[in-house]
């Protein structure tokens, strides 16, 4: 990984710190604010192992690529982070789709609602469901774009080889 | 090796893992959906296998094509509204109008008017519905203004609906548009010229399940989404005036809603009205019948199933709702306790017993017979028309009254002829009313007594000029009963007289009774004050009773004791439901000493609700634990677990005719699978799922209290309950029945095709205050009217095998925060008002109905269905209730509180949701196995003996699960990309392996 930019002014790092960000954002709403009157009160297990794994995967991720700024011997271990990036994307999009299917019946309220449904449920439940769907997005373009950096690099080495 | 190129593994990995993890999503999404997703598809998740014969039925077909079914179908509808609707005025023989007469139609509801309620009540399409004006051009005749029509068909004219912008608070609204909205020309004499032979104005407001109409920031005069509009009122004047200046010779009013429109504006002199109607909802053929009573055709015959008034907030359940301002209130201290909001609300039956006729004619007697703290009432100014009431184009008296006495079955034999005094052929709905004494010991101890009750009716014949008919209706004694919640704890026959009366109405009863109460010197009598009229040989002491009787009405009747085995202790079980009774709750209004005020004839102008009521929860531990949800399990003593899925080789069919307790039941159950256990009770989104292991079909279901609400059919909406009530004719009840549940199993035009096993019907709520939004789906104010209406209605239904599903069950009056609302009342309410008549509509010598719907709402703190004193005491073991019970739609919004723990272990059998969403660890409880079998084996006792689903079954009929083709559309694509993905990855790793390699 030589001539590789520290982490710092990478926009996959960036991006990274975004969809961390923003999982951590749909997590703990949901965690605060998923239990409803359409739900039995209960949060879908599914959603919340998805999106912590995720944090956990995200958090070595980016933990990877900070060290490997401090401490090169960490860099073969950074080469890989973009792996657990889409790992994240994965998870994050598997927990978006769980958040539709385990509230369909929140869902079809909304659209044909018999009972007025408190607006504050809309809010929070849409700021968990996009804010899973940005970070899905996040994460996969953190990967992307760290791949493709890693191949530029890898280019560049090969050139000056 | 290009084969190792690592890129397009990587890319391709990923791919496939977010397709993959889609399909997995789906996957999920059809184990939850599954039932529904073939429903609306109209797929079938088994097969049926028969090697038999396949000859068994438990059902008859009295129609064989579909066409039969709509022909019949319309044909009850058009009957009820002739015979439901009600003529309220018809001031120098208005009506009926000359055939051929030119009208001119105002308003938007004559447009377009209220057919059925959005919601679950009936199919609310209007397409092939009848519309006014085509039900007047072809059935009556008439010449209809075009100009003026298309004014109100078009699209400025109304805008009839909700407003939303405080979505948790929709205001209804009629956006009625005032008469200087009219186009210029329609302003002017002019337009009207060859229209002139009647204005006929239609009165309409809407209503439906969600939400109760507005009874404040509406655009009624007075607030109410109820009374009329300022713009109402302008076309009205204007109408009027137009009437006076001769333009129109007559001005008809029909009043089109569910809901009790405030009639004040009938008797305004401003206003000239000549004739007024009240048409209810008329479903899909109604107005055809609407047409036919104003020019005569149809003879007017309805009766009101509900006190219309002159003032709606007159009422003391209105009177509470404005005090209160609205129904529901928070209890005051719901924050501190940090209660979520299905626990936050509630709101108290202050009216006690006197709800409609009950409260307008008991305060009547009172002022007439000078009771003290009657304080300021003027019948006159309060009812515009009574329950009961109800004109006709002819007159009919009555003679010869007699009251036969009890017979060995206890049933009173009272007659009366009634004989048509008038020009033209008609019907007479006869009324019978009973009064039960009012003692200083229903004074002391609080029970109360209303002045009349409807105890039994009839419908004549139709009657030609100057004949006569001698109408017979039994009452039996348990009539006579009353609950007293205080000393005896159980109903009680008290000392004194009861009278019977034949009676026009609510009011021609009571003054019936008071008059010969006068004559016979029992009761001084202030005639002056009295209203209306009354003929003393139209009453008679039915009993006195010379003791009060404890005993007699103590246990349950012989038809529950039967299945009962050997009856239930009748007592007091709903202490929990009373403020002043249960320690979990106390009024903190200021002066109230903790208790709640129920309105009472021993003192009306103290009682009357004037005050909001503040309640509190206390912070012990019964409403700790009565207000939580998913209680803990308390094992019954040797409860033992018992293995599933046993290899009995018993079928459902097998048991048909089996008694209910027949040991073989238990090796049934022993013959489902956990899983087949569990889905069969908590799977039911409008069905009850198939069952290999035991071969019982799937049974579909479907809402509709007045038709079929699912239905593509446009005609599939009868009139709603409270016209079908206000006939008053049990034959037509009957025909209501056999028609919806025709309905219910017929599909399309290509012939008769089983569909539904069951509906969601009848609505059997209580229509206790005029702003309920659900009033199109239950019949009346009346506990006996909704009763009987509802028995038959139900026979009628299941005799096609079509299983009855009453609901709500109970206390679902209203829809204000029914999500958990507490409703509070006391138990004489309970039974008298609001329970009774379920005991017409279950008890097996009656409606029999073998399924019930139970309620969102809680009685007090607790959720109805997680109540064993109303699930188990009061339904089966008082009632001797046969049939299974289902929650209402648990998943939707109420499954924070309606949870499968409280209903399973209190006797709720179903639920309306779908079970995927919720583990079954509970399932480790041997007690709590032990009540998924029970409620089990009451579905499928039902289903076994009266579904139509088992039409067809025989022992030999094997029913034989299969994946449908939209599990194919997902699985298969599901295994293509979880390969994929596994395959990628590993060419990924290899390809990084061997770059690695090369590298070095």
């Amino acid at each position: 990984m030589q001539n590789a930019k520290p982490f710092y002014q990478r926009a996959d790092f960036y991006t990274g710190v975004a969809a961390f960000v923003l999982i951590f954002i749909s997590f703990a709403n949901y965690v605060a604010n998923g239990a409803t009157q359409y739900n039995g009160g209960r949060l879908a297990s599914s959603v919340i192992a998805l999106s912590a794994v995720s944090l956990c995967l995200l958090t070595l991720a980016l933990a990877f690529d900070v060290l490997a700024g401090f401490f090169p011997k960490t860099e073969q271990f950074a080469e890989y982070t973009r792996i657990l990036k889409y790992a994240v994307f994965v998870l994050m999009l598997g927990s978006f789709l769980e958040l539709i299917v385990t509230e369909t019946n929140f869902i079809g309220n909304m659209f044909a609602s018999v009972d007025p449904i408190d607006p504050i449920y809309k809010v929070n439940y849409f700021t968990v469901v996009i804010a899973a769907l940005a970070s899905c997005v996040c994460a996969l373009v953190s990967g992307l774009l760290q791949s493709r950096a890693a191949g530029k690099t890898a280019e560049n080495s090969e050139v000056a080889q | 090796m290009k084969i190792f190129k690592k890129k397009l593994w990587e890319t391709l990995c990923i791919v496939f893992a977010a397709l993959m993890v889609v399909f997995i999503a789906l996957s999920h999404a059809g184990t939850i959906l599954g039932g529904q997703i073939n429903e609306m598809l109209g797929l079938s998740a088994n097969d049926t296998v028969d090697d038999g014969d396949g000859s068994q039925k438990i059902s008859y077909e009295k129609f064989k094509t579909a066409d039969e079914v709509e022909d019949y179908y319309r044909g009850v509808n058009l009957d009820v509204e002739g015979e439901g609707l009600v003529l309220l005025k018809n001031e120098n023989n208005a009506l009926p109008l000359a055939k051929g007469a030119g009208v001119s139609l105002f308003l938007s509801g004559s447009a377009s008017p209220m057919y059925a309620t959005h919601g679950p009540g009936a199919n609310p399409a209007i397409e092939g519905k009848v519309n006014l004006k085509t039900a007047l051009e072809e059935d009556a005749e008439f010449k209809v203004n075009p100009e003026l029509y298309s004014y109100y068909e078009g699209p400025g004219a109304s805008a009839r609906g909700q407003d939303l912008s405080d979505p948790a608070n929709p205001i209804f609204k009629t956006n009625e548009k005032a008469w200087s909205n009219l186009p210029a020309a329609l302003q002017t004499s002019a337009a009207y010229a060859q229209y002139g032979d009647a204005a006929i104005v239609t009165v309409t407001r809407m209503s439906g399940e969600g939400t109760d109409v507005s009874a404040s920031g509406s655009d009624g005069l007075d607030g109410s989404y109820l009374s009329l509009t300022a713009e109402e009122v302008s076309v009205l004047e204007a109408v009027a005036e137009l009437k006076a200046n001769g333009t129109f010779s007559k001005i008809v009013v029909l009043i089109n809603s569910a809901v009790t429109v405030q009639c004040d504006f009938l008797s305004d002199e401003r206003y000239d009205i000549d004739a007024a109607m009240w048409i209810g909802l008329p479903g899909g053929t109604g107005m055809r019948a609407v047409a036919r009573a104003l020019v005569g055709d149809i003879v007017p015959s309805g009766r009101l199933s509900d006190t219309f008034l002159k003032d709606n907030f007159a009422a003391p359940s209105a009177a509470y709702w404005k005090v209160n301002e609205g129904f529901s209130s928070a209890y005051a201290n719901a924050g501190e306790l940090g209660l979520n909001p299905t626990q936050t609300y509630f709101g108290v039956y202050v009216e006690n017993i006197y709800v409609g006729y009950r409260y307008f004619e008991t305060r009547y007697e009172d002022v007439v017979t000078q009771r003290a703290n009657v304080g300021n009432y003027d019948y006159d100014d309060e009812v515009a028309y009574p329950f009961g009431y109800g004109l006709s184009y002819t007159t009919f008296s009555y003679s010869n009254f007699t009251v036969d006495p009890a017979d060995e079955n206890g049933d009173y034999t009272v007659s009366v002829t009634v004989t048509n005094t008038g020009n033209v052929a008609g019907k007479e709905a006869v009324q019978i009313y009973l009064q039960k004494p009012y003692t200083v010991y229903d004074e002391t101890f609080g029970i109360e007594k209303a002045s009349v009750e409807l105890a039994g009716f009839a419908k004549t014949a139709v009657l030609s000029s100057g004949a006569s008919e001698t109408v017979t209706v039994k009452i039996n004694r348990e009539m006579l009963r009353s609950y007293d919640a205080e000393v005896a704890k159980t109903y009680i026959l008290e000392a004194g007289d009861y009278y019977f009366t034949a009676a026009k109405d609510a009011h021609n009863a009571i003054n019936n009774i008071l008059l010969n109460k006068s004559r016979s010197g029992k009761a001084a009598v202030n005639a002056s004050s009295m209203t209306g009229e009354g003929n003393a040989d139209l009453a008679a002491v039915a009993l006195s009773q010379a003791e009060t009787d404890t005993e007699i009405f103590s246990t349950s009747s012989e038809e529950a004791a039967a299945t009962a085995e050997g009856g239930a202790e009748i007592k007091n079980r709903l202490d929990f439901l009373d403020p002043n009774r249960y320690d979990g709750v106390e009024n903190s209004t200021e002066g109230s000493n903790g208790e709640v005020t129920y309105v009472s004839r021993f003192n009306w102008a103290g009682t009357f609700p004037q005050e909001k009521t503040v309640l509190r929860l206390t912070e012990n531990g019964t409403v700790k634990y009565d207000i939580t949800s998913n209680k803990e399990i308390v094992e019954d003593e040797g409860a033992e677990a018992h293995e599933q899925g046993a290899n009995t080789g018993l079928t459902l069919a097998m048991m048909r005719g089996l008694e209910f307790d027949d040991p073989k039941w238990e090796q049934l159950l022993d013959t489902m699978t956990e899983e087949e256990l569990w889905n069969l009770l908590t799977d039911c989104y409008g069905y009850t799922p198939a069952v290999e292991s035991i071969s019982k079909p799937l049974t579909d279901e479907d809402d509709g209290p007045y038709g079929v609400s699912h239905s593509t059919k446009g005609y599939s909406s009868m009139s709603c309950e409270g016209i079908i009530a206000s006939t008053f004719n049990i034959e037509l009840y009957e025909k209501v029945g056999e028609a919806i549940a025709a309905d219910a199993r017929s599909e399309n035009d290509s012939g008769l095709i089983m569909t539904l096993h069951g509906l969601y019907a009848p609505g059997l709520n209580i229509h206790r205050v005029a702003f309920g939004g659900r009033a199109a789906e239950y019949f009346s104010e009346d506990p006996i009217l909704s009763g009987v209406a509802a028995m038959y209605e139900i026979r009628a239904m299941q005799a096609q095998g079509v299983v009855a599903h009453v609901k709500h069950f109970i206390f679902n009056d209203e829809e204000s925060q029914r999500n958990g609302i507490g409703i509070w009342l006391n138990e004489q309410a309970a039974r008298e008002i609001y329970l009774l008549p379920w005991e017409y509509a279950l008890r097996p010598s009656r409606g029999n109905a073998h399924a019930i719907m139970t309620s969102f709402n809680r009685a007090g703190c607790i959720w109805t269905s997680g109540s064993d004193d109303l699930m188990m005491g009061i339904l089966r073991e008082e009632w001797g209730f046969d049939g299974y019970s289902l929650t209402d739609m648990c998943g939707s919004n109420g499954s924070l509180y309606m949870t499968r723990l409280d209903g399973f272990m209190n006797g709720t059998d179903l639920f309306l949701d779908h079970s995927a969403q919720v583990a079954n660890s509970w399932q480790s409880s041997p007690t709590f196995q032990n009540r998924l079998r029970d409620a089990a084996h009451r579905l499928l006792y039902i289903v076994a003996n009266y579904s139509a689903a088992m039409d067809g079954y025989s022992s030999t009929t094997r029913t034989v699960s299969k994946m449908v083709w939209w599990e194919y559309v997902i699985n298969i694509p599901l295994i293509v990309f979880s390969v994929g993905t596994a395959a990628s990855f590993a060419m990924f790793v290899a390809s990084e392996i061997i770059e690695k390699r090369k590298k070095n």
